[in-house]
C-alpha cells in the first residue's frame, strides 16, 4: 500500500465502519490480534527477565570459573619462579651463580617474556636473563612489588608499572629469595610486556560466547589484557564493572551501556592468586538472541495467523454479505414490482432458509396482489354499478316523480283561476306525489347509510341488522352485547357495524345457516365482535388474498377494514362445522395511525360479498 | 660437516656469483611474466584430498600479523567456507616467542598444524616436518623469489613456504635534513657520511639524536653484512662456520657501537624487541635516522601519512655494493608430528596466494616473497619501497637464529658493546661460546 493510499483506505475504512466486514474486523479479528499481540508481548518481556537473571547469573559465574582457573595458571608461573628461589644456587645470593642457574633453566623461563631479574635484598638488579644492560644496577627497591615481597615474605603480583626507558608497561611477579637460613636474599622477579600480551595467552584460553570477551585489569583499574589489542594499556577504572571490583566487591554481575549505547552483560570476579580482576562480557543482544530468534517465527507465524484468519473472516463475511447483498437487490426488485424474483438455494443453512422465506414472501405479496388488484376491480366496478344505479334510480323515479310533480304544478296553476276544485285535487295528488317521492329519496338515502346507526347508535344498529336478518331468511339470530358502546368514535361504530354487516351477508349468501350467534364486546381497550354460524362453513385459505382471487370479496374486504382500523380479524371454519369470525379492534385508535378518509368510508356503499 | 673455502678471493667470486644467479632467476620470472594481479584474485581451487572429516587447524601467526588487522582471520574465515569441515583457529604471539613455544609444544607432543617463523632455523632445529613432496605436487616453486625458497630450506630439504620478505633500509626525516642543510641521504650514501651527518643531527641539548638505534642481532647483522662482514658462513648442506670475530664484524660493530658512545644515539634499552623503539622516537622527532624495515614504513605512513620520510639503501661501506643489508623473511612451516600437514599446506596456499598475499602487502606493510614483487608498478613504483626492492637482490640471509646458543652469545655480545664493552672482546667471547658449541653439537659445524 502506497503512503497516500493509506489515508484513503482508513477514511473508507471508517466511512464503511458499520459495514459488517469491518465489523468482523473490528470485532472478531482486532480483538483476536490485540490479544494475540499482548500474549507475545508479556511472554517476551517475561522471557526477557529471566533470561536477564540467567545472563547476569551465567556471566558471573563464567567469571568466577574464568577467575579461577586463570588464577591457576598464574600460580603456575609462582610456581616456576618459587621452584627457582628454592635452588641453592640460587638462594645463596651469588649473582655469578644466580646468573648461571636461571641461564641453565631457560627453557623454564620462556613464558617470562620481559624476562627474569634477581633483586638483591637492596632491591638492586643484580641479574638479568636473558642479559640486560640496560636494567643491571638499576635500583628497583621503591618498587612495591618489591617492598610488598619483601615484607610478606611471599609472591607478589603487581599493577602494571612502568619500565624504565621508553616506559614500555609491564607486569611483574615476584618471589622471595630465602635463605637456607631464612634470611632474605632478595626477590626473583618474572616480568610480562603487556603488548606482548602473553597473559592474555591465558585469557583467550578461556571460553566466552561468540561475541563475547574477557579482559583484565589490575587493581588500578588498568587493561592488562583485552582481546582489542588497542586498549591494552587503559585505564578502565570508571566502568562500572571495573570500579564495583575497585571498590571491594568481590564478585558481581551488572548490566550496563557499552562505549557504543549497546547493552551488555557484564561478570566479573577477582583473581585471587592476583588481586586483579577478570571482567567477561558479552552484548545483551546476543544474550536475547536465541529469545528472539525463537520468538521470531512464533510472531511471524502469529502475524501469518492473524492475517489468514483476517483472509477467512472476510471470505466468510463475503460469504454471508452476498447473498445478503444479493437478497436486497432482489428486494428492490420486488419492491419494483418484478415478483418473478427467486433468491437461489444458498449454501448456508440460515441463508438458505432465508431466501426459502424471501421467496415464499414474493410469492405471498404476488398472489396478495393479484388479489388485491382483483379486489379493487370488484370495488370498482361496484361502484361503476351503484353510480349506475343511482343514476338510474335517480333518472328513472326521483327525477321522473319531479318532473310529474312539475307538470302537475304547471297543471294546477293554470287550473286554479278556472277550476279551483280541479286544482285543489291536482295539489292533494301532488302532495302525495311529493310524499312518495320523500319517501323515494328517503329510502334511497336510507340505502346509502346506515340511519338506524346514525338515529339509533351501533348497539340497536346491530340489532337491526340482526333482526333483518332473521325476518328476511328466518334464521335464528341472537345477539349479546358485553359492555357499553359509548364513547366510541364514530369511524370505530361504522368500522364495527360494517364488518358484522359483513359477516352477516356471507352468512345469508354462503352459509345456509339456521342459527347465528353474533356477540359484541366493549371492553376497556378493545373492542371485539364475533359471528358464528351452524352453516356448512368451508376450507379457509392460508392466505387471505385467495379469497379475492376465489371471488370472496367480502371476507377479504372484512379483513381489510379490521386492518385498517389497527385490528385483525380471524376467520375459523371447517367444511361442515360452521364459521366463525372475529374482529378484535383497538377501542382507540393509536394517533400514529393514519386511516382511509372516514368520510369516504363513511360515504361508501355496501360491499357485495 | 665439510668446511667452507676460506680464501677471501674465492669468497668474493661466490658472491658475485650467488649475485649473478638471484639476479638471473628474477629475470628468468619476469619474463615468465609473473606480473601481479591488479585486483585480489580468487583463492586456490578447492583440493578433493581435505576430505569431509571434521579437522580443527591450529594455525600460531607472529602478533604482528595478526593484531593490527584481521586479514588472516578472515581468510580463515573463507578457508572454513570452502571447506565446512576444517575449522581455523589463529594465535597470535610475539614472533621471537614462537621457536620457544613450538618447543615446548612439542615436548609435550601437541604440536600446532601451522606455525610462522623463520622456516630454516626452524628446520635446522628439527621443529619441522619436511614438505619436498607437497612442492612438487604444488609446482608453484616459480612463483616465489629464489632467496626466499632458500629461506625455506635445510640441507636442500624444503619445510615451508615464504610468507614474507623484508630487507633492512635507512630511513629519514627530511625536515631535519632540510633544517640541518644537509643533502637527503641516497644510494651513494657513505658510512662516514652517515657518521658526519648523525653527529650534525644531534642537537646539543639532547632533544633530538642523528640516529636510533637497536641491539636486536638480525638488525645489527644487517650493518655488519654491509660491512662485509658476516656471522656464519657456508650452507646448510655444505656445513656452516661461526665467524662471530670476523675483522668486518669487529669493525662495523665497533663503528656502530661508537656512534650511540659518541651520543649520536640514545642508548638502545636491550628490551625484547627493541627494535621497535627507534621507530617510536623517529615518529615522536626525537631521532632523524634508523634502520628500518618496509613494515616500519607501512607503520609510520599508517600512522602519519604526511611524515617528512624518506628512504634510501643502508650507507655503503668500503666493503662495497656487494655486500649489503640482511634478508629477512617468515614462512609457514608444519611442525614436526603434526597430524594435518595435508589441510595445513593447502591453507599455506591460500595465505600465499595472490589474493591475501596483495592484501597483506596493501594492509599490513608485509610484503610477499613472490617473484612479481620487484616488477609490478603497485610496489616497483613505489619510491619509498624501492631501497627494500633493489637491496633484495644482494641482501644476506642470517642463519645464526638456527642455533639459539650461539645467537644469545652473539646477542649478549652486542648489548655489551652497546653498553661500552669492546666489540673485539665481546665477539671473541661469542665465537668462543659458537666454537664451544660447534665441538658439542653433533649437527652443528
Amino acid at each position: 500500500m502506497s503512503e497516500e493510499a493509506s489515508p484513503n483506505f482508513l477514511i473508507r475504512l471508517y466511512q464503511r465502519r458499520d459495514s459488517l466486514r469491518v465489523q468482523a474486523l473490528l470485532f472478531t479479528v482486532l480483538p483476536l490480534a490485540i490479544l494475540l499481540g499482548v500474549a507475545v508481548a508479556a511472554v517476551f518481556f517475561v522471557y526477557q527477565q529471566v533470561a536477564e537473571q540467567l545472563a547476569l547469573s551465567r556471566d558471573q559465574e563464567l567469571a568466577r570459573v574464568s577467575a579461577d582457573r586463570l588464577s591457576e595458571n598464574m600460580a603456575h608461573f609462582v610456581l616456576i619462579l618459587t621452584t627457582l628461589s628454592n635452588l641453592d644456587i640460587v638462594s645463596s645470593g651469588d649473582p655469578t651463580l644466580q646468573k648461571n642457574a636461571l641461564t641453565q633453566t631457560g627453557d623454564l623461563l620462556i613464558d617470562f617474556d620481559g624476562g627474569v631479574i634477581v633483586l638483591n635484598p637492596e632491591g638492586i638488579v643484580t641479574v638479568t636473563e636473558p642479559y640486560r644492560p640496560d636494567l643491571q644496577g638499576q635500583d628497583f627497591s621503591d618498587r612495591p612489588y618489591f617492598q610488598q615481597t619483601r615484607q610478606i615474605r611471599t609472591f607478589t603480583f603487581s599493577d602494571i608499572v612502568q619500565e624504565p626507558g621508553p616506559g614500555e608497561d609491564i607486569i611483574v611477579v615476584a618471589v622471595p629469595i630465602i635463605s637456607q637460613d631464612g634470611s632474605f636474599q632478595g626477590v626473583l622477579a618474572g616480568r610480562f610486556y603487556l603488548q606482548f600480551q602473553r597473559i592474555g595467552e591465558e585469557i583467550r584460553k578461556l571460553h566466552t560466547s561468540e561475541l563475547g570477551e574477557a579482559y583484565l585489569i589490575d587493581r588500578n583499574g588498568r587493561v592488562i589484557y583485552h582481546p582489542d589489542y588497542s586498549l591494552i594499556g587503559a585505564d578502565f577504572s570508571q566502568r562500572v564493572s571495573v570500579s564495583s571490583v575497585m571498590q571491594g566487591e568481590g564478585e558481581g554481575a551488572v548490566i550496563t551501556e557499552g562505549p557504543g549505547g549497546q547493552r551488555q552483560v557484564v561478570g566479573y570476579d577477582v583473581v585471587e592468586v592476583t588481586g586483579w580482576a577478570l571482567v567477561v562480557q558479552e552484548p545483551w543482544a546476543e544474550v536475547v538472541a536465541p529469545a528472539v530468534n525463537t520468538l521470531r517465527p512464533i510472531i511471524i507465524g502469529l502475524l501469518a495467523a492473524v492475517a489468514l484468519l483476517t483472509v477467512i473472516v472476510l471470505l466468510a463475511v463475503q460469504r454471508v454479505t452476498s447473498p445478503i447483498t444479493q437478497m436486497a437487490a432482489y428486494s428492490r426488485q420486488v419492491a419494483a414490482g418484478n415478483y418473478a424474483v427467486q433468491a437461489p438455494p444458498y449454501p448456508i443453512a440460515e441463508l438458505r432458509h432465508m431466501g426459502n422465506a424471501f421467496n415464499e414472501m414474493v410469492k405471498q405479496i404476488s398472489r396478495y396482489q393479484a388479489g388485491l388488484r382483483q379486489y379493487v376491480a370488484a370495488i370498482t366496478n361496484t361502484q361503476e354499478e351503484e353510480r349506475r344505479r343511482i343514476a338510474r334510480d335517480l333518472h328513472d323515479d326521483t327525477t321522473q316523480s319531479l318532473i310529474a310533480i312539475g307538470q302537475r304544478v304547471e297543471l294546477a296553476r293554470d287550473m286554479i283561476d278556472e277550476t279551483p276544485q280541479e286544482a285543489t285535487e291536482q295539489l292533494s295528488d301532488l302532495r302525495k306525489m311529493i310524499t312518495r317521492t320523500i319517501n323515494s329519496v328517503r329510502q334511497f338515502s336510507r340505502d346509502l347509510r346506515p340511519t338506524t346507526l346514525e338515529d339509533l347508535g351501533l348497539v340497536a344498529a346491530l340489532q337491526h341488522l340482526v333482526n333483518t336478518l332473521s325476518h328476511q331468511d328466518n334464521m335464528e339470530v341472537s345477539l349479546s352485547v358485553e359492555g357499553t358502546a359509548e364513547g366510541l368514535l364514530p369511524d370505530m361504530e361504522i368500522a364495527v357495524y360494517r364488518i358484522v354487516q359483513e359477516a352477516l351477508t356471507n352468512i345469508r349468501k354462503h352459509a345456509r345457516a339456521s342459527h347465528v350467534q353474533l356477540q359484541a364486546q366493549f371492553l376497556p381497550q378493545l373492542v371485539i365482535v364475533t359471528v358464528r354460524d351452524n352453516g356448512i362453513g368451508f376450507k379457509v385459505p392460508q392466505e387471505m388474498a385467495e379469497l379475492a382471487n376465489q371471488g370472496n370479496f367480502g371476507l377479504m374486504g372484512l379483513k381489510e377494514r379490521a386492518q385498517l382500523f389497527g385490528g385483525q380479524a380471524t376467520i375459523t371454519s371447517q367444511p361442515g362445522q360452521g364459521t366463525e369470525v372475529q374482529a378484535v379492534l383497538p377501542r382507540y385508535l393509536h394517533p400514529s395511525q393514519s386511516l382511509a378518509s372516514p368520510t369516504a368510508e363513511d360515504s361508501s356503499q355496501e360491499r357485495p360479498s | 660437516m665439510r668446511s667452507s673455502p676460506t680464501h677471501p678471493s674465492l669468497w668474493a667470486l661466490m658472491r658475485v656469483c650467488m649475485v649473478l644467479l638471484v639476479a638471473a632467476q628474477v629475470l628468468t620470472a619476469c619474463a615468465r611474466g609473473q606480473t601481479v594481479p591488479e585486483a585480489p584474485g580468487k583463492p586456490p581451487p578447492l583440493n578433493p584430498i581435505i576430505g569431509d572429516e571434521p579437522v580443527t587447524l591450529e594455525v600460531w601467526l607472529s602478533l604482528d600479523f595478526v593484531a593490527p588487522d584481521p586479514l588472516f582471520e578472515e581468510m580463515a574465515e573463507d578457508f572454513e567456507r570452502a571447506y565446512p569441515n576444517v575449522t581455523v583457529n589463529i594465535h597470535g604471539f610475539v614472533y621471537e616467542s614462537i621457536p620457544g613455544k613450538v618447543r615446548a609444544a612439542l615436548q609435550v607432543g601437541n604440536p600446532p598444524d601451522l606455525v610462522q617463523a623463520h622456516v630454516a632455523a626452524m628446520a635446522a632445529q628439527d621443529l619441522a616436518e619436511p614438505m619436498d613432496n607437497l612442492w612438487a605436487e604444488w609446482g608453484a616453486e616459480d612463483n616465489f623469489l629464489p632467496q626466499a625458497i632458500d629461506e625455506v630450506t635445510w640441507n636442500k630439504v624444503k619445510y615451508g613456504v615464504p610468507l614474507d620478505i623484508y630487507t633492512l633500509v635507512l630511513i629519514y626525516n627530511k625536515d631535519h635534513f632540510d633544517e640541518a642543510g644537509l643533502a637527503y641521504p641516497d644510494a651513494g650514501y657513505t658510512w662516514m657520511q652517515f657518521a658526519e651527518d648523525a653527529a650534525t643531527l644531534t642537537l646539543p641539548d639532547g632533544s633530538r639524536y642523528g640516529l636510533g638505534f637497536t641491539v636486536e642481532p638480525w638488525y645489527v647483522f644487517a650493518w655488519l653484512a654491509e660491512a662485509g662482514g658476516d656471522v656464519v658462513r657456508g650452507d646448510s648442506f655444505l656445513g656452516y662456520r661461526f665467524t662471530l670475530d670476523d675483522a668486518n664484524n669487529i669493525e662495523g660493530l665497533r663503528f656502530l657501537t661508537s656512534m650511540a658512545q659518541n651520543g649520536y644515539g640514545p642508548l638502545p634499552t636491550s628490551r625484547p624487541r627493541d627494535y621497535e623503539d627507534p621507530r617510536k622516537l623517529f615518529l615522536n622527532d626525537q631521532i632523524s635516522m634508523f634502520f628500518g624495515t618496509p613494515g616500519d614504513i607501512h607503520r609510520i605512513r599508517t600512522q602519519s601519512p604526511d611524515f617528512p620520510m624518506g628512504v634510501t639503501e643502508l650507507p655503503q661501506t668500503p666493503a662495497g655494493a656487494g655486500a649489503a643489508s640482511a634478508l629477512g623473511t617468515t614462512g609457514l612451516f608444519v611442525p614436526r608430528g603434526s597430524r594435518n600437514r595435508q589441510i595445513a599446506f593447502e591453507f599455506i596456499k591460500w595465505a600465499t596466494s595472490d589474493r591475501y598475499a596483495l592484501e597483506m602487502a596493501r594492509r599490513l606493510g608485509r610484503y610477499p616473497a613472490r617473484t612479481w614483487l620487484q616488477t609490478t608498478p603497485h610496489f616497483a613504483g613505489d619510491a619509498m619501497l624501492k631501497p627494500f626492492l633493489t637491496q633484495l637482490n644482494a641482501a644476506r640471509p642470517y642463519r645464526l637464529d638456527a642455533f639459539p646458543e650461539v645467537e644469545r652469545a652473539y646477542a649478549d655480545a652486542i648489548k655489551a658493546a652497546f653498553y661500552g664493552a669492546d666489540p673485539a672482546d665481546v665477539l671473541q667471547a661469542a665465537q668462543e661460546v659458537a666454537d664451544e658449541f660447534s665441538q658439542q653439537s653433533a649437527s652443528g659445524p
